[in-house]
C-alpha cells in the first residue's frame, strides 16, 4: 500500500485510484478478517454472505486517511461502500438495501456479483 | 437579533449539558451578510467512536446512553451550508419572515437557524435526539420563534402546516425517496415549498425522475460549495398552471 500519512490532494488521489481499480471497496474500522466496530463487521458479514469480492480499507491506519474519506463525498461517518467507483452508503443503506432484497440485484447489475 | 437576559441562563444551562457529553466549538458563521454563531460537535470522529463502542458494549449486555445509530447529526454537511446560504441570498425576493418552516433532519440545526434568524417560525425536527440539544441552543436567540422535536419521518406527524420544509442531504437513501415525499405532501401547506440538498451524489441522480413521476413540480439549481457542487431542488405538489408557464 502506498504512504498515506500525506497532504490532502495525495490522499484524495490514493481514494481515487483505490475505487477506480476496484470495484468494490468498503472503508471501514478495522480489516475485514477483525473489523474494530460492529458497523464496519455487518458490511463485511454482508457482503461476505453475498459472496461479494471486495477490498476493505482500513482507514484507522492514518487520521489524514479518516478524514479524507470523509471529505470525499461529504459523508461523516465509516463505514462507506463504492462500487464501480461510486460511493453507494454507509452502513444502514447497505443494511437496508440487503433487508429489502436490493443490494444483491444491484451488484449483479454492476457486474460485480454473477448473476 | 439581540439576545434577550432570559436567554442567558438557559443557554448556560444547555451548555453544561451538553458538554457533559460533548466537546463542542463555536463558529462564527455569516448568511447572507448576517451573522450566525453555531455551537457544532468539535470532532464528529469521537462521537461515532463512541457510538461504536457502545454498540460493542451492548453486545455484552450494557446498555447505551441512548438509541445507538450512525451519529449524521453530529457533522456540519455541506448542503446545510448551502441550504443556509441560498435562503439567506434569497430572502429578498422571497422573505422568510413569517413563514411557518420546517428544517426536516434537522441534525445540530444549521438550517433552522438561518431561516429563525431570517425571521420565520421555525421547527427543527431529528430523529436523534443528541443533535436537538445543539439545535436548541443554535435557536436560542429566537427561542420565541422556534421549537424544536424529535421526529421519525417515516411514522410520525407533526402538528401543523408548512409553507416551507428544507432538508440538507436528506435523499442519500432511494428506500427513503417515498417516505420523504409522503411527509412532505402531509405537512406542506398549499402552494408549500419543498427545499432539498443535496451533494450531487451518483446514487441521487435519479431523484428528480422520481419527483416527476411522484406528481412534483420543481426546478434544480447548483450552487458551488468548496469542491463540490450542491444540488438545490425546490419542489411543488401543486401542478404549475399553463398560463402561469406561457407568461414565462
Amino acid at each position: 500500500m502506498t504512504d498515506v500519512a500525506t497532504p490532502a490532494d495525495q490522499i484524495n488521489a490514493f481514494i481515487a485510484k483505490t475505487i477506480e481499480e476496484n470495484p468494490v471497496v468498503l472503508f471501514m474500522k478495522g480489516v475485514p478478517d477483525a473489523p474494530q466496530c460492529g458497523f464496519s463487521a455487518i458490511c463485511v458479514q454482508i457482503l461476505d454472505h453475498l459472496g461479494a469480492e471486495f477490498v476493505g480499507v482500513n482507514v484507522l491506519q492514518s487520521d489524514d486517511l479518516r478524514q479524507g474519506v470523509k471529505a470525499f463525498t461529504d459523508w461523516p461517518t465509516i463505514p462507506q461502500l463504492y462500487v464501480k467507483g461510486e460511493f453507494v452508503g454507509g452502513s444502514d443503506i447497505i443494511r437496508q438495501m440487503f433487508e429489502a432484497g436490493e443490494l444483491k440485484p444491484f451488484l449483479v447489475e454492476q457486474g460485480v456479483l454473477p448473476g | 437579533m439581540p439576545q434577550t437576559a432570559t436567554t442567558e441562563p438557559d443557554r448556560a444551562r444547555l451548555i453544561a449539558r451538553i458538554r457533559r457529553e460533548f466537546d463542542i466549538v463555536e463558529d462564527q458563521l455569516s448568511f447572507g451578510g448576517r451573522r450566525l454563531a453555531f455551537v457544532r460537535v468539535a470532532d464528529p470522529d469521537k462521537v461515532l467512536d463512541d457510538v461504536c463502542e457502545q454498540d460493542t458494549l451492548r453486545e455484552r449486555g450494557v446498555q447505551p446512553k441512548r438509541e445507538l445509530r450512525m451519529p449524521y447529526w453530529a457533522a456540519v454537511w455541506e448542503s446545510a451550508s448551502a441550504l443556509g446560504e441560498h435562503l439567506a441570498a434569497h430572502d429578498r425576493e422571497r422573505p422568510l419572515a413569517g413563514l411557518n418552516a420546517l428544517d426536516l433532519g434537522c441534525g445540530m440545526g444549521m438550517v433552522g437557524a438561518v431561516m429563525a434568524m431570517l425571521g420565520a417560525r421555525v421547527t427543527l425536527a431529528d430523529i436523534d435526539t443528541a443533535g436537538l440539544l445543539f439545535a436548541r441552543l443554535n435557536t436560542l436567540p429566537w427561542a420565541a420563534q422556534a421549537r424544536v422535536t424529535r421526529l421519525d419521518w417515516q411514522a410520525d406527524d407533526l402538528a401543523g402546516r408548512f409553507d416551507l420544509i428544507c432538508g440538507a442531504d436528506v435523499i442519500y437513501d432511494v428506500t427513503q425517496w417515498d417516505a420523504i415525499g409522503a411527509f412532505a405532501r402531509r405537512h406542506l401547506a398549499p402552494e408549500g415549498v419543498l427545499l432539498l440538498g443535496e451533494p450531487s451524489r451518483v446514487n441521487a441522480n435519479n431523484f428528480p425522475a422520481w419527483l416527476t413521476d411522484s406528481g412534483w413540480t420543481f426546478t434544480a439549481t447548483e450552487r458551488p460549495c468548496g469542491d463540490r457542487t450542491i444540488r438545490i431542488y425546490e419542489a411543488r405538489t401543486a401542478p404549475v398552471s399553463p398560463a402561469v408557464v406561457a407568461r414565462g
